[in-house]
């Protein structure tokens, strides 16, 4: 039964997931790289946050979604949320802000390879047996350091003026 | 890249603000082409041309560093 809970909310993630990218990028014609990022509405970003303290607390209120008695589902609820947040557009959205976002995916892609790097060594220094970084860590890294990367690049912006 | 941007918007009496709503942008994106941190796009630059009715060649000035 409990199987079949952590199944069923896993294939919804595929679902979605497939959905969110398919309408981010429906755009078939090559032109479309050259044109503004595509966005999901600003309510996403919220939408994004409920999922994100879900993850983090629902299952240690129903059990029944503790996987292996760790929070593992949340984990990967995370990703979506921290997914929505990162690619939901701001109050203003123009080519300024379009050029952080860009820097900062081009940042935290490079923190992504030394996160993963780093993070992998320290696990094999910490545990006897070797043990690769998991994705949803990964992922986490990644889509973490865009946020700060984004929001501290616009607040240097912003008090610099 | 060099621009007349702050001068212009004074001859014209607007705030950041307003320009920056009149063509659809953050108040920051105005600050910064001002501060010259940002280079705008062609778009935005003959926007901001149309609002100045001048053209952009006058407002804005490459460099040598350009």
């Amino acid at each position: 039964m409990e199987t079949k809970i952590v199944q069923s909310l896993l294939l919804v993630l595929v679902v979605l997931s497939i959905g969110l990218v398919s309408w981010l990028f429906r755009e078939k014609n090559e032109e479309a790289v050259f044109k503004k990022l595509k966005l999901f509405p600003r309510w996403f970003k919220f939408l994004g946050l409920v999922i994100v303290i879900c993850a983090v607390s629902l299952p240690w209120i129903f059990q029944s979604l503790l996987v292996d008695g760790g929070n593992h589902l949340g984990s990967i609820y995370i990703i979506l949320g921290l997914f929505l947040i990162c690619f939901s557009r701001d109050k203003i959205e123009d080519e300024m802000s379009n050029t952080i976002r860009l820097k900062s995916f081009y940042r935290s892609f490079g923190a992504g390879v030394v996160g993963f790097f780093f993070l992998t060594y320290i696990e094999n220094i910490v545990s006897d047996d070797f043990n690769q970084l998991h994705a949803d860590t990964l992922l986490a890294v990644i889509l973490g350091f865009y946020l700060v990367s984004y929001y501290v690049t616009k607040s240097k912006i912003r008090s610099a003026e | 890249m060099q621009n007349r941007l702050k001068i212009e918007r004074a001859i014209k009496n607007l705030t950041q603000d307003e320009l920056a709503k009149l063509i659809g942008v953050s108040r920051q994106t105005i600050n910064s082409i001002e501060k010259g941190r940002y280079v705008p796009s062609t778009i935005l630059a003959l926007k901001i041309s149309k609002i100045f009715e001048k053209s952009v060649n006058e407002i804005f000035e490459l460099e040598d560093s350009d």
